[in-house]
């Protein structure tokens, strides 16, 4: 679990590219996740966050296609490579042990 | 037709995205921000800019950017680090001295900041036209005997145009203007407009981009080309394309477009442009006499390109003139290039108002002597504290390093000071700006200048240069100076060389305080003059007096109707508004004295006048009203004239015969009139120009401006009644009034912002002249902190200690004070006696002015010295 440090943000960002599946590039994945996460992120911080994946190997990507909005510039489609795949599936379970580990009572607190 | 185009983002972020972004990702990322942007500018149109800015600026990451180790380091990278790192050591280790430094330049820079901004701004203008470097303006060069000189003139006669037009191989094409200001009515709107009347060619001559309309048919017969301000005000929601307006006195005419004239600086200010042929029309006399047209028509040329004006001046003085004979060797032509006509030489009659070169001058000075004094400062400071680091260099020196590198050590903490001010700089001069657009004069001049940075590129690669050439100036003699200490004898023992520098600071200091003893006189003379504008008495009284225009109405009968009203007290007509208009200029001649003309001023007015005015008869009568040898012969002239004329006093000047000399269109005109009445002498000039001779004739066809006296304050309600009445007359034209008062404190105005101009640069001359000596005093001081303790030790007394350590001060003060006294008396009382009726140039403003220096100086002396002599001698014995 240690040597992957994957942060929060990034694995958000990885989900989303996952979700996306062959429309993974830049301003898609902002898109998306500006939708589910409720609030306005830059270029900059979705494109060092997959920069940063890429390198660690949990990213993988190729030049996609052009477009006229795009000034024709061609997109970079990203995909998640297996060990992403592991990787978030290993958290995904970290989490749900821990969330099961948590005693009930919570509730009382209303009472107070 | 409008093509689908992708809308580009804007540009210097683009640029700045591709300098700084690794290579490998540039494309990806470029295509993704331009996405965004076309994303956003349909969800939010006029914030995509901002956003794509702000995004840009989001991009500085350190995974993105070329880092700083892909680029190849220099090999003298670390030499840079280690200067920079001791620069910033030494700087935060002496922490008052760094805040005097940094304070006392960052002022000084944002004056000049703001100096070089209007500058450049008005230097701008005109230069919308690319090609503004090859039209010329013709002028007329009148020479003035009385004053021996040439006066230009912006104006020449129609006919040159033409003529150099067809005859002069390198010009191109020829434009003509003249000036006419007038009402213009749609529907139930009327507004006033500043009117130009154009050749045909205007728009294209001039460069000027019409927001709608053909601009090759736009000034075409019987239409007109409006300003988009006038515009605005016209027409609020309909197209002015192809509408009818009519132009009052002048006639019907159809808008045919409008021109951005606020987007482009020009020396040209109108707000509407009529077809040159409606003037040339109406005014044909004018067309082909020089002596009666000269004054009208403004002549450019556009000359083929890198072309010489000199064979188009040479032609047009060489041509036949036709200007009245007798006067024919006073004109001449001159020529001025299209930029250089604001900032240029002293043109009267211009189309609009221009700053003159003179001014330029003027500031660049009050910039330098300012930016001078605070880098005197940095120097003074230097140079004292390289002193106490002469270790420091003898230990550098001794390890090997070279002349060189210990030069470029302190040049390096210069530029480390000078970029801290100019942030301070900046930071002040955003307070500045707004203050300084606020002024009347720059209102008046066009003058407002902004900070947007787009525009601005140049002007702040400017401020950079600027703050480089101010560290290179102030840090190079202290560099040399600190590099020339031999190792050896710094590090035998202290202070070898502290002498001769020690007379080098106090000079500076010395031209400090010279400088601001001078500044500060002006202002305190200034001031005065400010006074005297305020209150000045002016002689006739012009409260509560409304003045309306009345050419070609029926003033008696107004005049009539309106003295049945119970609020108005009186009214009375006269043909300029003393102070306020130019009064004409006529010549007098006593003929039993001799043929010498006197200048005089002329202005015609009513009987009811001098009542209504109150101004004071002294002698004399006043005007018979309708009494028809008083309307031919009849003068009052005021004490001024007696005197000038020759007359021992008032009363043996009653009855005299004098000439009296008219400059008209149409050649001289002498007229024989006798002098009835001779009034107190009162002000009919602004302050700033003498009010010398004045003669008043009956003359009711010169009539133009009515003068109503009303009671109370309510001058809205008097107002009404005013148009009601004038209603009856005339329907067509707006009512339009001004207060007499107003419009006088107005003009005082404008001399009263150069009072808090110059005010304000004379107290940063000063505040920064103060800072040196303070800092210097402290320095002084601290070298001396044992000897101090000693003798406080050995039984001196204070008094003793406070004058010995700030004997030497004392000296440099009284030393600049004696230098400054005559020098600002010398200044003053020229330029002074320039522009003032009354100049005052007395011992008491100058001892003022001293004593406020002195006093200051002596608190900053004093204030260090006492601190350092009231310090417990224990604990400066046990220093070092």
């Amino acid at each position: 679990m240690k040597k992957t440090k994957l942060g929060e943000f990034e694995e958000l960002v990885l989900l989303t590219v996952a979700v996306l599946q062959e429309n993974a590039y830049g301003v898609e994945i902002k898109r998306e996740l500006e939708e589910r996460l409720n609030e306005r992120l830059s270029v900059g911080s979705i494109q060092s966050a997959l920069k940063r994946m890429e390198e660690k190997g949990f990213l993988t990507s190729v030049f996609g296609e052009s477009t006229r909005k795009r000034g024709g510039k061609r997109k970079r489609i990203y995909n998640a490579t297996p060990y992403a795949h592991r990787v978030l599936q290993e958290m995904k379970d970290v989490r749900s042990r821990l969330w099961e580990a948590i005693p009930q009572p919570i509730t009382t607190f209303q009472t107070l | 037709m409008k093509t689908e185009q992708v809308q580009m983002p804007p540009k210097w972020p683009l640029k700045f995205l591709r300098l700084i972004l690794k290579k490998e990702y540039l494309e990806e990322i470029e295509g993704d921000m331009l996405e965004v942007f076309q994303d956003d500018l349909e969800s939010a149109p006029s914030k995509a800019r901002i956003r794509y800015t702000l995004q840009v600026l989001k991009l500085i990451r350190p995974k993105l950017v070329k880092g700083l180790s892909t680029i190849q380091k220099p090999h003298y990278y670390d030499m840079f680090k280690t200067y920079f790192t001791t620069a910033l050591r030494n700087l935060i280790k002496r922490k008052t001295h760094t805040a005097i430094n940094i304070s006392g330049l960052a002022i000084a820079m944002a004056i000049s900041m703001l100096i070089i901004l209007f500058l450049i701004d008005q230097d701008r203008m005109d230069e919308h036209n690319p090609r503004a470097g090859s039209i010329y303006r013709l002028t007329t060069e009148f020479f003035d005997e009385s004053r021996n000189r040439n006066i230009s003139h912006g104006t020449t006669p129609y006919e040159l145009a033409e003529v150099i037009k067809f005859n002069v191989e390198d010009v191109e094409d020829a434009s003509q203007i003249v000036k006419g200001n007038g009402n213009i009515k749609f529907k139930d709107k009327v507004f006033g407009y500043r009117g130009l009347y154009v050749s045909p060619n205007f728009l294209g001559f001039f460069e000027y981009d019409l927001l709608s309309g053909n601009r090759g048919m736009a000034l075409q017969s019987g239409n007109v080309v409006l300003s988009v301000e006038l515009a605005e005000k016209l027409f609020s929601q309909v197209d002015p394309v192809g509408q009818l307006v009519e132009l009052i006195d002048i006639g019907s005419f159809v808008v045919s477009g409008v021109v951005d004239s606020e987007a482009v600086k020009s020396h040209l200010r109108f707000d509407l442009l009529l077809p040159g042929e409606v003037f040339a029309a109406g005014n044909k006399h004018l067309l082909s006499d020089w002596g009666a047209g000269w004054k009208r028509f403004y002549n450019y040329f556009k000359l083929k390109e890198k072309a010489s004006p000199d064979p188009l001046l040479v032609y047009a003085n060489d041509l036949d003139s036709k200007f009245p004979a007798e006067e024919k060797a006073l004109y001449s032509f001159g020529i001025q290039r299209l930029d250089k006509i604001n900032l240029g030489r002293v043109v009267r009659n211009e189309v609009g108002l221009t700053t003159p070169g003179m001014v330029l001058y003027f500031f660049i000075v009050l910039a330098l002597v300012l930016m001078l004094s605070a880098s005197f400062n940095y120097m003074n400071l230097s140079i004292a504290r390289g002193l106490r680091r002469a270790k420091e260099v003898g230990i550098r020196k001794i390890t090997g390093a070279g002349k060189m590198q210990i030069i470029m050590q302190f040049l390096v903490e210069a530029q480390l000071v000078m970029f801290c001010a100019l942030i301070f700089a900046f930071l002040l001069l955003q307070v500045l700006v707004p203050t300084f657009n606020n002024l009347k004069i720059l209102r008046d001049i066009d003058g407002a200048i902004t900070l947007d940075f787009n525009s601005n590129v140049i002007v702040y690669l400017v401020f950079i240069a600027f703050a480089v050439v101010v560290g290179l100036v102030s840090g190079i003699y202290p560099a040399l100076y600190l590099a020339s200490f031999k190792s050896l004898s710094v590090l035998k023992g202290p202070n070898h060389k502290g002498k001769s520098s020690f007379i080098f600071r106090k000079i500076l200091v010395f031209i400090q305080y010279t400088f601001s003893i001078i500044f500060i006189i002006t202002t305190i003379i200034l001031y005065q003059q400010a006074q005297i504008i305020v209150k000045t008495n002016y002689g006739f009284n012009h409260a509560n007096v409304m003045n309306v225009n009345i050419k070609d109405l029926p003033y008696p009968e107004m005049r009539n109707e309106l003295m049945k009203r119970s609020e108005i007290k009186g009214v009375s007509a006269v043909s300029d508004l003393p102070v306020l208009s130019s009064l004409e200029e006529v010549d007098l001649v006593n003929k039993e004295m001799g043929p010498e003309t006197i200048k005089s001023f002329l202005v015609s007015m009513d009987p009811f006048a001098i009542d209504n005015l109150e101004l004071q008869l002294v002698s004399g009568r006043n005007f018979r009203p309708g009494l028809k040898s008083d309307k031919e012969q009849a003068v009052i002239v005021n004490e001024k004239a007696i005197t000038m004329l020759g007359y021992a006093d008032a009363g043996s000047a009653l009855h005299q015969t004098i000439e009296l000399i008219r400059e008209l269109p149409t050649g001289q005109e002498t007229i024989k009139k006798k002098i009835v009445g001779v009034v107190r002498d009162f002000r009919h000039q602004f302050v700033m120009i003498e009010s010398g001779p004045l003669v008043m004739d009956y003359d009711p066809d010169r009539l133009s401006i009515m003068n109503i006296r009303f009671e109370g304050s309510d001058t809205e309600m008097v107002a009404a009644v005013v148009e009601n009445i004038w209603r009856e007359f005339d329907s067509s034209h707006p009512f339009q009034y001004d207060l007499y008062s107003y419009d006088i404190s107005d003009i005082d105005d404008e001399f009263i912002d150069i009072v808090h101009i110059v005010g304000l640069i004379s107290a940063i001359a000063i505040i920064i002249a103060c800072l040196g000596q303070f800092s210097m005093v402290l320095h002084h001081v601290q070298l001396k902190v044992k000897e101090i303790g000693i003798r406080k030790v050995l039984g001196s007394n204070l008094s003793g200690l406070m004058l010995l350590l700030s004997k030497e001060f004392l000296v440099i003060i009284l030393l600049a004070i004696l230098v400054a006294i005559p020098v600002a008396w010398r200044i003053n009382a020229f330029w002074t006696g320039k522009i003032f009726e009354s100049p005052e140039v007395s011992v008491i403003n100058i001892s003022v002015g001293v004593a406020i220096v002195f006093l200051l100086a002596m608190l900053t002396i004093f204030s260090t010295v006492r601190r350092a002599v009231h310090a417990n001698p224990v604990e400066s014995l046990k220093y070092e």
